[in-house]
């Protein structure tokens, strides 16, 4: 498998006057440019009419804030935006990591057993039917007003499609590489160890990326129905005060928060399963 | 009544106001249908509403109203204010709010004349008084004023305040949080609803009333509509407001005929065990002492208002003269 890096070269269009490596340089450059570009302009011309908007038809700021407004409202308050985001970013990690060690485990043990799978797996759907707006409130009164209501709430949003990734991948393997290992003599635990769980990785990676958006989700549905501290918590008490620029401040750290958390599981599927990402690169090319 | 919202709305909220902004500046033609946005469910509170509805008294006044209950009660006063509902149901204290943060809503009757909101514990707990809440955990919907009352209710009765008490948000859902005493007293429930609903569960309460515990009295339910309405449309709301006052005076009368016009109107969707004894106890809150109905005192404003003042939750720029006006009220 050759490097990344040598294949991109030989892409390099030749740039009379120019080192090699400054065209590379240049050329990388351009493909940055290329992937943001599009996303950046499009957020600055949204941003730019909707303060157009809001200025031009002088709306109230009760009403709908400018943009800049509410960037004046998010430096003028960031500390009070940092802590409630440290909250809430405790409540999206602790249910997560829950949720994934959870997930992974249920879906090991259904892609093992036949008759785990068929016990297991309707209730893992039917989880997924009851609306956790609902739930939410009664786990207050059970387990009362804490983090641990909130934990709960983020780890059952997030592990569904933690676990039906995963199944799926585990039972995705190529029969040949199976049927292989079992001719040279592998056992049940070797096969899954050494073909099923590598083959599952990309698609537990898939899931845990849609289990990190929702994750942030149900956080905030958590703090919604009562509590403390939280973004969510802020947002509810600012909705009366008719603070609305400090409620869009509030969704703008928490959308960063979520985009940031997203790439990190994207950042760290390349750490883990590199060849998938080589593999993937080569098909396109 | 716990007066926020239902859950998670908060998003579509923002959705409906950015589609509001758009929709600014609605005409009010003589004839024209006229929106009220209630504070909540339909209850016994608005009585004389449904029944200025049923009996035609809107029609009389060539007025054709409806009646409904926002997705988020939280924004009546954003929807009043931006004039997409000509009239509201809110309350003084976030009228006074909504001011200070620039929303144009001017209060242009008072509908309850007392408090409404008030702190509850289960008998059975032993509390009595608000100096009994000491180191014990009181539960509230996360609405920043009532931490003041309840502060206020405390130092008036010989305990520091508010420190002395453990806050927890328990959302919208006051009395389940009561019943499973995960705490110890709630405060932000109704003393015509929340308490008539535990009763009814065998679950009797002790009411503690804001006003009797030095909080300035102020109205609990207040009609509202906009500053632009006012200057453009007056003869509309002296017209509304005509149809309502003769509607709450029939509430006032019978409360029970009016509930049964309020479970006809809304096809029986409220408890009736519930809003027949709330009825009672709302009737005579409907009256004010010689002047007409909906006729506002001013003391109330401003004490409130210098209450809140002295209390950080309201700027001092912030006059409680501008908040209400009694020249639709019938009197002067």
């Amino acid at each position: 498998m050759s490097p990344p890096d040598d294949a991109y070269a030989t892409q390099v269009p030749a740039q009379p006057g120019m080192a090699p490596q400054a065209a590379q340089y240049t050329w990388r450059l351009r493909r940055l440019a290329g992937s943001w570009l599009p996303a950046a302009l499009i957020v600055l011309g949204l941003l730019g009419v909707w303060e157009g908007y809001v200025r031009l038809c002088a709306v109230p700021k009760w009403l709908l804030p400018a943009p800049s407004v509410i960037a004046v409202t998010l430096v003028a308050s960031w500390e009070l935006l940092l802590g409630h985001t440290l909250v809430t970013l405790l409540e999206v990690v602790v249910g997560f990591g829950l949720a994934l060690l959870g997930g992974v485990l249920l879906a090991c043990g259904i892609a093992m057993s036949r008759t785990l799978e068929r016990a297991l797996y309707p209730f893992v759907i039917a989880s997924q039917m009851v609306p956790i707006i609902v739930i939410a409130p009664l786990l207050l009164i059970w387990v009362g007003y804490g983090l641990t209501p909130k934990v709960i709430v983020v780890a059952l949003t997030a592990f569904f499609p933690i676990v039906v990734n995963m199944v799926d991948g585990l039972q995705s393997v190529d029969p040949d590489a199976v049927n292989l290992l079992r001719t040279l003599g592998a056992n049940r635990w070797q096969i899954f160890v050494k073909v099923q769980v590598p083959a599952s990785l990309p698609f537990l990676f898939s899931g845990t990326r849609v289990a990190m958006a929702v994750s942030v989700i149900g956080a905030i549905i958590g703090e919604w129905v009562g509590s403390s501290q939280g973004l969510g918590y802020l947002m509810i008490r600012s909705k009366p005060q008719f603070l609305t620029e400090r409620v869009f401040a509030a969704i703008v750290v928490l959308s960063v928060m979520g985009v940031a958390l997203f790439v990190l599981v994207g950042v760290v599927e390349k750490l883990a399963i590199p060849w998938w990402h080589n593999e993937q690169r080569q098909r396109s090319l | 009544m716990s007066r926020y919202p239902r859950t998670l709305r908060m998003l579509w909220s923002m959705l409906v106001l950015m589609l509001l902004a758009s929709g600014r500046g609605g005409a009010y033609a003589q004839n024209a249908a006229l929106k009220l946005a209630l504070d909540w469910y339909p209850n016994a509170n608005h009585l004389g509403l449904f029944i200025a509805q049923e009996k035609g008294y809107f029609r009389q006044e060539n007025l054709d109203v409806t009646l409904y209950t926002p997705v988020d009660p939280s924004t009546v006063l954003q929807t009043v204010g931006s004039g997409t509902d000509a009239f509201g149901i809110s309350y003084q204290p976030d009228v006074l709010l909504a001011r200070g943060q620039g929303v144009p809503v001017v209060s242009v009757a008072g509908l309850v004349q007392h408090p409404l909101n008030s702190v509850m514990a289960l008998k059975a707990s032993g509390i009595t008084r608000p100096r009994d809440l000491v180191g014990k955990k009181v539960g509230y919907p996360a609405i920043p004023t009532n931490e003041p009352l309840l502060g206020t209710m405390l130092k008036t009765d010989g305990a520091r305040g508010l420190q002395d008490v453990e806050l927890v948000n328990v959302g919208f859902d006051l009395v389940p949080a009561l019943i499973s005493r995960r705490v110890d007293a709630v405060v932000g429930a109704y003393w015509t609803h929340e308490s008539i609903l535990l009763e009814n569960q065998g679950y009797p309460v002790h009411i503690m009333r804001m006003e009797e515990w030095g909080v300035p009295d102020y109205y609990e339910l207040v009609l509202v509509t906009n500053e632009s309405i006012i200057k453009s449309k007056p003869e509309v709301i002296t017209r509304f407001l005509r149809a309502v006052r003769r509607g709450y005076e029939d509430a006032a009368q019978d409360p029970q005929a009016g509930v049964d016009i309020l479970l006809k109107g809304t096809k029986a969707e409220v408890d009736e065990k519930i809003e027949r004894p709330g009825a009672k106890l709302l009737a005579p809150l409907w009256k004010t002492d010689k002047a007409p109905f909906g006729t506002q005192d001013a003391t109330k404003w401003e004490s409130f208002t210098q209450w809140m003042q002295a209390n950080g939750l309201l700027a001092s720029q912030v006059k409680a003269m501008d908040a209400f006006t009694n020249r639709f009220s019938g009197g002067n």
